[in-house]
């Protein structure tokens, strides 16, 4: 009994990463700004890591250059993004570090829509409109979101560049060392509540879930 | 005098510049803050403008007292679970009405002496209240939110409790989603609400407006296709022009052209505002003062005032 939700994903390989090509400016002004792109808006998301392994959502295929619609003219994003599994929990967690990434790095004229592939997901209409209130998406990156049945951990998201880990208690070794890949664990307070800032890590988790 | 609240955790009263309405109309005449905790979501001016309430994520609510040239917090209204998302004084200014996340709407008793007392808790929603706001002259409560209905509630003077005596879903020509706004017309029998549906609806009753009797609330019509994304606020003012704003950037404005043909009420569109702002709309409301200035909020950090210069 591993506690994860999909213990065994399919890994593929990832793209090669191919550097953006740039229209010649000959004929332009240089100071115009550049039109952003289907690759510069994928480039952005790629790297963000499944909540359940240490690979990215890119190599677990749940998102993939084609499911990133990119209309530079209407300042218009629209991400598809597929669960590894029909009723992956996690879909939401997935959804918003898919929202709050293109949050950070978009002009903030984008609007972003971030949606599951159809078909893919056992209550798509439910994650689909959680993922595209606003007052949702900003509820989960600030309050811990208590887990499910028989949690034992609770997660949430912290200021901009981090986030904070709350109440670890029967940790699951898989959960663990999923974090310690991002890096180590400090132990704060001794009531087995641990805190973990992770500056850099661009995604947001908000909850995990753990026998 | 315009009071503005922020996710900057603030808020600001504003008044007209009586020295220079041209080239400096509006002024920043003080900032409420180090109360709130987090994003102050709503305010509402008390009926007799000496009160301020703010609605904070922080899940408090806070009054506010003006002294002299500067704002006294007075009281702070504590009980919700989580965000608080708006808050609303009834017609006299004797009940206070908070909505939250956590699904519950609460009414609050004003006692003299700036005391609040929880009245009664109200659990009908099955998801997050986006909005709360009372009739224009009756006790009459309307709320609506994520589970994408809109909820009436009165007092039931048998039990004394606060009780829902309507529901108006899918099944009522409702919305299919996120109810985010209401706002009533200024004779109270028409109310208008707005949707992620990215649809306006307007719902009549045909009741007695002296509150003795409950009339239900009935679906008039559906205005479809007026913003691309989702529809945040609205507002009818006194003169019968609604105000829409949306995440599409834009306002809208609408008026009733029936000219009370049989057909029932229908309604056309007044004005396109497109990139009224850089961003998403939050929330437009007219003055209560001077019936063709509105106001109008958004992500971009700026609030606009407009004036309408002519009615058709």
């Amino acid at each position: 009994m591993t506690g994860l939700i999909n213990a065994n994903p399919t890994v593929y390989e990832r793209k090669e990463r191919r550097p953006r090509t740039v229209p010649s400016s000959t004929n332009e002004d240089e100071y115009s700004p550049e039109a952003i792109d289907q690759l510069e808006v994928f480039d952005h998301i790629r790297d963000i890591k499944d909540p359940e392994h240490p690979y990215s959502l890119e190599e677990l295929k749940v998102i993939t250059e084609d499911a990133v619609e990119v209309n530079d003219k209407n300042s218009h994003v629209r991400v598809t993004f597929t669960p590894t599994v029909e009723h992956c929990s996690m879909a939401t967690v997935i959804g918003l570090c898919i929202r709050v990434k293109l949050l950070r790095s978009l002009p903030s004229r984008y609007k972003v829509d971030i949606t599951v592939a159809p078909g893919t997901h056992a209550t798509e209409a439910a994650v689909n409109k959680q993922l595209n209130d606003k007052e949702r998406v900003a509820a989960h990156g600030r309050k811990p979101q208590p887990c499910g049945d028989g949690g034992g951990l609770l997660l949430c998201a912290g200021g901009k560049p981090s986030f904070y880990i709350f109440q670890i208690s029967g940790l699951n070794s898989n959960v663990l060392s999923f974090l310690l890949s991002i890096q180590p664990i400090t132990l704060s307070k001794k009531n087995c509540q641990y805190l973990v800032r992770v500056s850099g890590f661009l995604g947001l988790i908000t909850a995990l879930f753990v026998e | 005098m315009l009071a503005s609240c922020s996710g900057d955790k603030t808020v600001r009263i504003w008044q007209q510049n009586p020295s220079d309405k041209l080239s400096d109309p509006w002024l920043c005449k003080a900032i409420l803050d180090e109360t709130h905790t987090r994003t102050v979501r709503s305010c509402a001016w008390s009926p007799s403008g000496k009160l301020l309430a703010t609605a904070s994520f922080d899940a408090t609510t806070a009054i506010w007292e003006q002294v002299g040239d500067d704002f006294e917090c007075v009281a702070t209204l504590e009980g919700h679970e989580n965000e608080v998302k708006s808050v609303s004084w009834n017609s006299s200014g004797s009940l206070l009405a908070t909505c939250s996340r956590d699904k519950s709407v609460w009414i609050w008793e004003v006692l003299p002496g700036n005391e609040f007392d929880c009245v009664s808790v109200l659990t009908g929603h099955t998801q997050d209240v986006k909005m709360v706001q009372w009739h224009p002259f009756m006790d009459v409560l309307f709320s609506c939110g994520y589970d994408n209905t809109i909820k009436v509630w009165a007092d039931d003077r048998d039990s004394d409790d606060w009780e829902c005596l309507q529901t108006l879903n899918e099944a009522n020509n409702g919305h299919s989603s996120t109810v985010w706004a209401l706002s009533f017309n200024s004779a109270g029998d028409k109310m208008v609400t707005c949707s992620d549906d990215l649809t306006l609806k307007i719902w009549g009753t045909d009741g007695p407006m002296n509150g003795d009797e409950f009339a239900p609330w009935r679906h008039l019509c559906t205005l479809s296709g007026v913003h691309d994304r989702t529809i945040f606020s609205i507002h009818w003012s006194r003169e019968g022009v609604i105000a829409s704003a949306a995440a599409d950037d834009a306002i809208r404005l609408f008026a009733d052209e029936s000219d009370g043909s049989v057909e029932g009420p229908s309604y056309k569109m007044l004005l396109k505002k497109e990139k009224a702002h850089d961003m998403d709309v939050n929330a437009v409301q007219w003055s209560s003062k001077e019936n063709r200035l509105l106001a109008s909020a958004s992500d971009d950090g700026t609030i606009k005032i407009w004036e309408l210069t002519s009615l058709p």
